[in-house]
């Protein structure tokens, strides 16, 4: 059955057929959550919540897009939801654990010129200084680099869930590039 | 080769897809400019730890999960 098939029989009184759709999309949807999450228990969360709000929304599904592009909006405005309900202390701790650790970050991924990117190891704060400049993005930026980086998208599938053009998407993903590798040297310039 | 086209050819570079020429210009390149040579070291530090949590899977209970939640509204 197509996705389109599968809704129509859903709508038409199968609740059960909507597994289908929740097999065949989880492990996109959990990539993208985990894009913006960081966290495996709270992807898995976000992604039931996407799922039962998709499901829900369901008789409202037009397909003037894929179901994938629809989904993948959804999971989107979810997962912004989700991290700007963070609490205040959280986000404090947070910045406060980045930039007290600058220092510590610039000196591993500082360069000397010849040196060989290639060999770089990676150390766990590494690992939290790549997350945090993440989630430090403006929400557009992050929003796309999560879908190009995390889901594989092209700029085209990029821009129609992000009800944008190419040239606009292709421009977040520069600036987003720029503003990440800004964040990781250590230099103050923003957006 | 010049900055702005060693920027756009670095997902390029690293997914191995430029011609050998190519590969040996960009390689030249970072290798005597600071500011590529940083460019390429964040843009491959920051896949990596893309690739990491990429690898993670969504837990296999979760379409039951979903159903159930339906069912029970």
């Amino acid at each position: 059955m197509t996705d389109n098939e599968i809704i129509s029989s859903v709508l038409q009184g199968n609740p059960n057929n909507y597994r289908y759709l929740v097999e065949k999309y989880q492990q996109m949807v959990f990539r993208t959550c985990i894009g913006f999450v960081h966290n495996k228990d709270d992807a898995d969360d976000l992604s039931q919540d996407i799922f039962i709000q998709a499901y829900q929304a369901l008789p409202r599904f037009k397909g003037d897009s894929a179901f994938s592009t629809w989904l993948y909006r959804i999971a989107v405005n979810a997962s912004l939801n989700k991290i700007r309900k963070s609490t205040l202390k959280n986000i404090l701790q947070r910045i406060e654990n980045f930039t007290g650790k600058r220092n510590e970050h610039e000196t591993f991924v500082s360069v000397s010129t010849g040196e060989d990117p290639e060999n770089m190891l990676i150390r766990q704060e590494q690992i939290e200084a790549v997350r945090q400049a993440l989630d430090a993005l403006p929400e557009n930026q992050r929003t796309a680099i999560i879908l190009s980086k995390y889901d594989d998208l092209s700029q085209k599938e990029i821009a129609e869930i992000m009800n944008n053009t190419e040239g606009a998407v292709e421009a977040l993903l520069q600036r987003a590039k720029k503003n990440l590798r800004d964040k990781l040297s250590g230099k103050r310039k923003n957006n | 080769m010049n900055c702005e086209l060693c920027h756009k050819e670095f997902d390029a570079w690293h997914k191995d897809r430029l011609t050998p020429e190519r590969r040996d210009q960009v390689d030249s390149h970072i290798k005597t400019c600071s500011e590529c040579n940083e460019y390429y070291r964040v843009q491959i530090l920051i896949d990596r730890v893309i690739a990491v949590e990429k690898e993670l899977q969504v837990n296999p209970y979760l379409s039951a999960r979903v159903m159930t939640e339906i069912e029970n509204r």
